[in-house]
């Protein structure tokens, strides 16, 4: 059953507000360099004691939140609700949008983790550029607006295919004199 | 704008300008549905080529009474090759252009004004060849159906991996679209018009019954009437959807109805293409929402401080920075 979607952002504002308490740190395995142990954790399993135990926030089967954090850096993944055919193109045409900017956003991930639409990769760099709080703030007014958001365009699809086949139909059932 | 014109404009210029040029001048163009067109100007007229990749379908259906019926003026000439129909437009149809000399400038300029009027008649007809072409067999069922009588049924393909099936009776006519787009995107729109389609009955008065048929299968009717389509193995990306049209859709003019049904995937095709551009555009928008948003959440970095001189007369002076002790013991060396 779908919790309300205060109950879901409150829960996501909680993990994300103890997630992000990063620090520099450099990599254990290269010298002199330094690379967030969350991506480094996908193939080398040594960095295990610096990962923290993912956290899965559901508000339903389909709309899903996952946070993982490591000591440099924390992974934001976020599905979407998609009940149809439509959405699911409107959702994977937004997905590929965002990836394809996420230079421009410096926190998006270029892919999206699987399972998932869209991901956030935060290191403690942007945290010295932007103010922690209001990153929390960005990512719980994504997810609170992309939904209204994809209605809204769903709704506005679907009245522009009405009025394009009314008038179709209106062409063929009333024909006037002038073709 | 949802009504789109079915003149294609390079023709209608292109035709324009020709009649007024010497020799020897080509224009090809290309159209939807793989069409394509040669005009050449060679001193005795103007001769129009045609070239479709479904030509020897859709022609001998009705089109040696469509050119009858639009093209009474031109000849039917043999095609060059590549083409498959060429018409030609002798220059003694078109009204003698006197010489332009100083004397006449007035006769002149009424002579020109006609020649034009009569060329732009031509140019317009040219112009909708391909619908007068795709609407010829539309039209050969309805002309039948006005004076009572009953046409044979055909079926033809007007676009690649699509096909089209006339079913004409005495006071009806049912026609089925075999509908197909190559892309996933393009398919899963045109599903949503389809259905619309079918459900528009409800607002329109009078409206032709549309009927939109299961995807994977043939359909019954076209099983029982059409028995080669039992063998059907391409399959249809979007299914099949049929329109019936009754004798009162026909008065008083049936040249809109076959105006539209000629461009029926042209038209959810510009549908598909709109759709498509708004959702980018609200895609768009709201990522560029979303970055100023971001933005505001980044610190404010140091902006370079200036103040005002008081020594040099109250000029704006920009704050400089101290010297480095490195590049001060380097000028000094």
């Amino acid at each position: 059953m779908a919790l309300s979607i205060a109950n879901y952002t409150k829960a996501i504002r909680s993990t994300l507000n103890v997630a992000l308490c990063i620090r520099e740190f450099p990599s254990e395995l290269v010298e002199k360099h330094i690379k967030p142990e969350i991506e480094v954790f996908d193939t080398h399993k040594d960095s295990r004691p610096l990962i923290f135990q993912p956290i899965t926030i559901s508000r339903s089967e389909k709309e899903r939140c996952l946070i993982e954090g490591s000591v440099n850096s924390v992974r934001v993944s976020f599905t979407i609700k998609k009940s149809d055919d439509l959405e699911r193109l409107i959702v994977g045409r937004f997905s590929a949008f965002f990836g394809t900017r996420a230079e421009l956003y410096e926190i998006v991930r270029k892919k999206p983790i699987e399972g998932y639409d869209v991901s956030f990769l935060i290191l403690n760099s942007h945290l010295e550029k932007f103010n922690r709080d209001m990153i929390i703030d960005f990512l719980v007014e994504f997810i609170e607006s992309v939904e209204k958001d994809i209605s809204e365009i769903k709704l506005n699809i679907n009245t522009q295919t009405r009025i394009a086949a009314t008038f179709f139909i209106n062409a063929i059932a009333n024909p006037s004199a002038n073709p | 704008m949802m009504n789109l014109d079915s003149r294609n404009d390079l023709l209608f210029k292109g035709f324009k300008e020709t009649a007024l040029l010497v020799d020897n001048y080509q224009l090809t163009a290309g159209d939807f549905d793989g069409t394509k067109y040669l005009l050449h100007k060679v001193s005795e007229g103007i001769s129009f080529s045609f070239s479709s990749p479904f030509f020897n379908e859709v022609y001998p259906i009705n089109g040696d009474a469509m050119i009858k019926k639009y093209y009474s003026d031109f000849d039917k000439i043999d095609a060059p090759p590549g083409y498959d129909l060429s018409l030609f437009l002798p220059m003694a149809k078109l009204p003698a252009l006197p010489q332009k000399t100083k004397e006449n400038a007035e006769e002149y300029k009424r002579a020109h004004q006609e020649f034009e009027a009569r060329v732009s008649v031509y140019a317009e007809e040219i112009s909708r060849f391909r619908r007068n072409f795709f609407a010829s067999p539309y039209e050969k069922v309805f002309d039948a159906i006005l004076a009572g009588k009953v046409s044979e049924k055909v079926e033809y393909t007007q676009h690649e991996n699509e096909r089209i099936w006339i079913l004409p009776s005495e006071t009806q006519v049912t026609v089925f679209f075999a509908i197909h787009f190559k892309d996933p995107t393009d398919q899963s729109l045109v599903k949503l018009i389809l259905n619309e389609l079918e459900e528009a009955r409800r607002h329109v008065n009078n409206a032709p019954a549309v009927a939109k048929l299961i995807e994977g299968q043939v359909p019954d009717t076209l099983k029982r009437e059409f028995p080669a389509s039992k063998h059907i193995n391409t399959s249809y990306s979007n299914g099949y959807i049929s329109i019936t049209i009754f004798k009162p859709h026909l008065t008083p003019s049936y040249l809109r109805t076959s105006t539209m049904l000629q461009g029926f995937r042209q038209y959810i095709h510009y549908h598909i293409c709109a759709s498509k551009t708004y959702l980018h555009g609200r895609i768009r928008k709201r990522l560029n929402n979303m970055l100023k948003l971001l933005n505001e959440a980044k610190y404010e970095t140091e902006i370079k401080k200036s103040y005002r001189s008081l020594k040099e007369d109250n000029v704006t002076v920009v704050f400089q920075e101290e010297e480095k002790i490195e590049d001060v013991m380097k000028k000094r060396a």
